[in-house]
């Protein structure tokens, strides 16, 4: 403890250039914590949209599809029939619901209100598939899916949007594409899959989404995995049935969450890399300062190591001494880093508008790194300190 | 007590600074080592005091082989067995008086409050405890002097070496200084005085002598020179 404070008493008489040599780790320090709030915040997202949406949901896609990039790949199909649901449902066990998903931008009109915005054409299973809760009224049923009622299930933002705020749209007719549909349900928002979906969205009957919009072609089938079954295994499953229907080309259609969310953390991830290679180029550098300014201190005080020798300092307490002290000055900066790395996450959270987390074990971790740092770059000041000879050191003026 | 053999110090290229130096000092003995500038006799006090190895010859302290000691041993026995004061007082100027007599007690780990207990006790001795907590710059030379002397004691050590003690300090403090160092040797301290003034040297029982890196003469056995 008291070697500490000689070691800060040190620092702190030459504070300019303490201030000056610890930039280098300040700023790498920063960045190591912004990497951690990034890497934190955005595994707590996507953990918590897992949960949200179900770990065991499965989405069978085709290409030119809303979670890839647009590929169209010749000779392959370009539409999901409903037989094949059925096989799936007849072939796989482990499906616990099964639904195709039909979608579209569509005007929404309710009294003065008019607004734009996604339409779903589902079986009345996808209420389990996605984990619909229904807040008031209900999803529709099988018979109503099977005689092509025009019944219509809002989410709480949509039906907020159209009923002007808390007046109740349940039980009214709203009017979508030039069509009346009645509102039988509102159901919560869901998580988006994807950082773009809007939380605004309505569900109406796949048959009369088909009959209405009869250009539509499927490409989207959700489903869940029972949860006794192993959801990785249930993949396989899901895929050789799929290949039995539809050959090799059907080998990538069956995505589960972390491929769902694979785009999202591609980005994550690009960003956190550019940001450690940041990180690590100014650790590296503000090291390399750190040696530099522990030398012209051994060099500043060669006279007394020589005194500390000559009263019978052993060479390991002269190489402490200067270890703690470089030491101390990188967790100076690293701590004032901290602080500036904690401003810097908040500030990368808004314009990039991604989440950040700031955690104990990140400071932990940028302290360590920053002692770290400190204990490899004062290695070799340290050492020729401790192996100065007395008498030379003690001649030193 | 220390026993040196044959003792010779090269630096290199070629450089004799000791020549071929036998000397033989025991418990309680006050010895002045004499010399000119450059005769040979910091090297001498250097590997008395364990700050430096010889190149050649054989040397002991207490019949261990000094030698054969490794660079710790060697800073140990400076810790416990030697007490250094130099002409320039070489106090850390950054810590206080009872800090700078404190130091020692630290490398020897004892207690924070007896190290604190033990140096104004020994400031006390020389007549300082009212300047405990003054910087080294506030001090007068005498009175850094004095501290210098009080941090040398610290660890209670057998010898204390002191090389020019009274070179940067005015006649009547130098005086004082001595006077200081004679009630040490009398508590029974073995003393060693490194000088190049005949009237501090007078105050030794034994006078040794070197010119050139050569021992020419030693007053407990006689002329050597021929």
């Amino acid at each position: 403890m008291e070697a500490v404070i000689i070691a800060l008493w040190n620092i702190v008489a030459n504070p300019l250039r303490s201030f000056l040599t610890t930039i280098g780790i300040v700023v790498g320090i920063a960045a190591v914590i912004v990497v951690i709030a990034i890497g934190e915040g955005n595994r707590e997202v996507i953990q918590n949209k897992i949960k949200m949406m179900g770990a065991n949901l499965l989405a069978i896609t085709l290409q030119n599809s809303e979670f890839d990039d647009g590929k169209i790949l010749a000779g392959m199909p370009t539409f999901v029939d409903l037989k094949a649901i059925a096989t799936l449902e007849k072939k796989v066990p482990a499906i616990e619901a099964i639904s195709p998903v039909l979608r579209i931008n569509s005007r929404f009109k309710y009294q003065s209100k008019s607004i734009k915005f996604f339409i779903n054409g589902t079986y009345p299973s996808y209420q389990i598939v996605r984990n619909l809760e229904v807040l008031s009224g209900r999803y529709f049923s099988v018979f109503e899916e099977k005689h092509k009622k025009r019944v219509c299930v809002l989410s709480k933002s949509a039906a907020k949007r159209l009923s002007a705020n808390g007046q109740n749209i349940l039980n009214q007719n709203i009017v979508i594409d030039g069509r009346r549909y009645k509102v039988i349900g509102i159901v919560n928002d869901l998580p988006p899959l994807q950082n773009n979906a809007k939380p605004e969205q309505a569900y109406i009957p796949y048959t009369v989404m088909k009959k209405e919009w009869p250009y539509l072609f499927l490409d989207t089938v959700y489903l869940t995995i029972d949860k006794d079954y192993a959801v990785e295994k249930s993949i396989g499953e899901v895929e050789s049935v799929l290949q039995q229907i539809y050959g090799e080309t059907s080998k990538n259609w069956v995505k589960g969450m972390t491929d769902l969310l694979k785009g999202e953390k591609a980005i994550i991830m690009q960003t956190t890399l550019i940001i450690t290679g940041v990180a690590s180029l100014s650790l590296f550098v503000g090291g390399i300062g750190i040696m530099n300014i522990m030398l012209v201190t051994v060099k500043e005080r060669t006279k007394e190591i020589g005194i500390r020798k000559a009263i019978g300092a052993t060479d390991a307490s002269i190489l402490h001494q200067f270890l703690l002290e470089g030491v101390m000055l990188c967790v100076l900066g690293g701590v004032v880093g901290t602080v500036f790395g904690i401003v810097c996450a908040q500030v990368v959270a808004e314009l990039m508008e991604i989440p950040v987390k700031i955690s104990w074990s990140a400071i932990i971790v940028a302290l360590a790194f920053s002692s770290g740092v400190g204990l490899f770059f004062s290695l070799y000041p340290a050492a020729y300190a401790s192996k100065l000879s007395p008498v030379e050191a003690l001649r030193y003026e | 007590m220390i026993k040196l053999e044959n003792i010779s110090k090269v630096y290199p290229p070629k450089l004799h600074a000791l020549e071929d130096a036998s000397l033989s000092i025991s418990q309680g003995e006050f010895v002045a080592i004499m010399g000119k500038s450059g005769s040979g006799k910091s090297t001498l006090m250097n590997i008395i005091g364990f700050l430096d190895k010889p190149t050649t010859g054989h040397m002991t302290f207490l019949s261990q082989d000094v030698k054969a000691l490794t660079q710790t041993e060697l800073a140990n026995l400076r810790l416990r067995e030697i007490g250094f004061v130099f002409q320039n007082f070489n106090l850390l100027p950054r810590l206080n008086a009872w800090r700078n007599v404190a130091l020692p007690m630290a490398y020897a780990k004892l207690p924070r409050q007896k190290r604190k207990e033990n140096a104004f006790q020994l400031l006390e001795q020389v007549g300082l405890i009212d300047r405990a907590s003054h910087l080294p710059n506030k001090l007068s030379g005498g009175e850094r002097q004095r501290v210098a002397i009080a941090r040398a004691l610290a660890n209670d050590p057998n010898i204390i070496i002191a090389d020019e003690p009274t070179g940067n300090l005015d006649s009547k403090t130098g005086k004082n200084i001595m006077d200081m160092f004679c009630q040490l040797h009398q508590k029974g301290k073995t003393l060693i005085i490194v000088t190049h003034d005949a009237s501090i040297a007078s105050y030794a029982q034994r006078v040794v002598t070197v010119h050139d890196g050569k021992i020419i003469h030693d007053s407990q056995h006689g002329d050597q020179d021929d």
